[in-house]
């Protein structure tokens, strides 16, 4: 369970935090004075520090300074009764990872500090480039042994030292953030902030106030100065995920901050110097997307000072058996399901010749599931997803028959049957996951809910991302995303209705 | 402080301002009756139970501890700041009215907070010439603030069990 230590002389501040933190399974410790926080900084060594700005006798950023003299990485957020204090501007100049003023409102604290949590799990966990599926499950590891792989490998340790930006390609689920996170790791920015966001998941506006911050004024809502995350990440490097979502005007501050590490806050004039490394992700056709002119090409070769492509699954068919035995392995220990020995062979060529659309993340959850159904030792089809074991051989056969019958349909998502569980199964696997002892049982949940959600909504709009996005009030890129993470087929149902119209 | 003291204490300026809440608070059976049927806390109007309780995700009870908490600490930080104010000592009275601020905010208490701000602002900047004048009117909204907190722990509203969710 994740450790957050509050350093606050308020009593009600304490209590406050103490209950809504624990609620979300956030395990917490508290001290009154600076002395005693940061004594549990050095002894109980927390995940993320709620800070009082102001204690008595102490000024916060004295206490930043000490607690980053212990730990450069552990996430601090200041809590402050002004936002728009001086001493909050320059925490967070500093390097505190976020400042909330009170009044305190606590479903956007906890929300604040899971992301704190998880920056500094990302900061902290090792990426091992190691091909053994018995590595330490805690550790999030590349497994591959396939000569593909090994070019991933190579490519991450020729330039990972290199400050030159870095552009990883691939489709959703091979594993990107790994090699951006393994970029960090082996480079001299290593004890620096690393930063992570996903552009696909927030608004055009909301995504350039939170790179480039926001002066207050600079839009409705803007009731205080904010400090972006490149100003935040000074001297570190920032991940951008799903670059090919970016908005045109954002990509234009962004070209500028590559070009003389540069820019100013949104609604201000202050020029802010910064010295960040840039990593960048995508799934999109970036080249085609330029010649469509909605991403800009100088950007394109701005970011792209080395390339590192991941191939998807299908193409390094030789790890497959190699991941398996890793998730399984993995799942195995998380589900603490020891008696299970192992796959049949008739479910590992299953496996073996799926075509894993969703690649890595997909195999990860399908294996998962699988030792979640599996009654004995042994798995078989049978414990499979339908996903896997029901539609792998019929659908696949009717795609390589009827492909060239159904190109002109529009791709529709799989829906109700037979990929996506039911809403009304949920309590049946609530059930199953109490008996089975789970501990992450409202992520279990919500995802369910959320992918039958997606592929409803999709179904209904006959599969129109755009239209999905205004149902849903999402962007259109976390749309893509939940296609790409729930393995929601766009093109399997089609060929199903191919054959059921003859 | 039971009701009766209270509405002796109400300094004279703010009768008119608040004779209504004055009439509400010498009415309180109806008043919870009320109450039970909207859900709602009007109390005095110095603090908006509606905004406080989204930002505590709806936990009533976490709401009357923390009143419960305000309600013991308050008046001796009150008592720091008055005696600050007395000793003239700038830094020390901007460090007392932030701690009270800060307590306060919780509750959306915005008239005690807006004083509470000035207090501080003022000295920070080295000026405490109008700190008498305003330490009597946080001490009349004082009052205000803490008759409506006191009203909310012993309402229905605060003590209807478990928390919302």
């Amino acid at each position: 369970m994740p450790l957050a230590l509050v350093v606050d002389d308020d009593r009600s501040v304490r209590f406050m935090l103490q209950k809504s933190l624990e609620e979300i399974s956030i395990e917490v410790i508290l001290a009154s004075t600076a002395e005693e926080g940061l004594h549990l900084v050095l002894n109980r060594r927390p995940d993320v520090v709620l800070l009082d700005i102001m204690l008595p006798g102490r000024s916060g950023l004295d206490i930043l300074e000490e607690i980053q003299a212990c730990d450069r990485r552990l996430p601090v957020i200041f809590i402050t009764a002004d936002g728009g204090s001086d001493s909050a501007i320059e925490a967070m100049r500093q390097g505190a990872y976020d400042y909330v003023s009170k009044p305190l409102n606590l479903p956007n604290l906890n929300r604040l500090v899971k992301n704190a949590i998880n920056s500094r799990q990302l900061m902290s966990v090792p990426v091992a480039l190691t091909a053994d599926p018995e590595a330490d499950s805690r550790i999030r590891s590349f497994v591959g042994r396939s000569q593909e792989m090994l070019n991933v490998f190579k490519a991450i340790g020729r330039v990972a030292a290199q400050d030159v930006p870095v552009l990883i390609r691939g489709e959703s689920g091979t594993g990107k953030e790994l090699v951006a996170q393994a970029l960090y790791q082996h480079s001299h920015r290593s004890d620096q902030p690393f930063v992570a966001i996903n552009c696909a998941a927030l608004p055009d506006t909301l995504l350039e106030s939170e790179l480039f911050g926001h002066e207050k004024g600079a839009f409705t809502g803007a009731d205080r100065r904010r400090i972006g995350k490149f100003e935040q990440c000074h001297g570190g490097t920032i991940f951008l995920d799903e670059v090919g979502d970016m908005a045109l005007v954002v990509q234009g501050k962004v070209l500028r901050l590559l070009q003389d590490q540069r820019f100013e806050r949104v609604g201000g004039n202050e020029t802010i110097t910064t010295d960040v490394r840039i990593v960048t992700a995508t799934n999109r056709p970036l080249e085609e997307m330029v010649e469509e002119k909605t991403f800009r090409a100088d950007l394109l070769y701005r970011l792209n000072g080395m390339t590192i492509s991941l191939p998807p699954l299908r193409e390094r068919r030789e790890d497959i058996p190699l991941l398996l035995g890793y998730f399984l392995a993995k799942s195995q220990r998380a589900l603490n399901k020891p008696h299970i020995e192992g796959m049949s062979p008739e479910c590992l060529e299953l496996l073996t010749n799926h075509d894993w659309p969703g690649n890595v993340r997909q195999m990860q959850s399908i294996v998962q599931q699988a030792v979640l159904n599996t009654i004995g030792p042994i798995i078989i089809p049978e414990f499979l997803p339908r996903e896997v074991s029901a539609v792998c051989v019929t659908v696949n056969e009717a795609v390589a028959t009827k492909a060239t019958k159904t190109q002109s349909v529009a791709p529709r998502p799989s829906a109700v049957d037979p990929d996506v569980p039911l809403i009304g199964d949920l309590g049946s696997f609530i059930e199953k996951r109490i008996v089975a002892k789970s501990t992450n049982l409202s992520t279990e949940v919500l995802d369910c809910v959320e992918r039958y959600l997606f592929t409803r909504v999709l179904q209904v709009t006959n599969g129109n991302q755009s239209q999905a996005a205004e149902i849903l009030g999402v962007t259109r890129g976390k749309i893509r995303d939940r296609i790409a993470s729930f393995n929601i087929s766009m093109e399997r149902k089609v060929q199903i209705d191919g054959d059921a119209g003859e | 402080m039971s009701r009766v003291a209270f509405i002796a204490l109400i300094p004279p300026q703010l009768a008119g301002r608040h004779s209504t809440h004055i009439e509400n608070l010498t009415g309180s059976e109806s008043r919870h009756r009320t109450i039970m049927k909207t859900e709602t806390f009007a109390g005095n109007g110095s603090i908006c139970t509606e905004v406080v309780l989204e930002r505590l995700n709806g936990d009533r009870a976490l709401m009357a501890k923390l009143a419960g908490f305000f309600l013991e600490d308050a008046p001796r930080l009150v008592e720091t700041l008055r005696a600050d104010i007395e000793s003239g000592s700038a830094p020390r009275i901007a460090g007392s009215a932030h701690s009270l601020g800060g307590l306060a905010s919780t509750f959306e208490a915005k008239s005690f907070t807006r004083l509470t701000t000035a207090i501080e602002r003022n000295c920070r900047q080295g000026d405490t010439s109008e700190m008498t004048e305003l330490m009597q009117q946080l001490d009349a909204e004082f009052l205000w603030l803490i008759a409506d907190l006191r009203e909310f722990v012993a309402s229905p509203i605060a003590s209807d069990g478990e928390p919302i969710r």
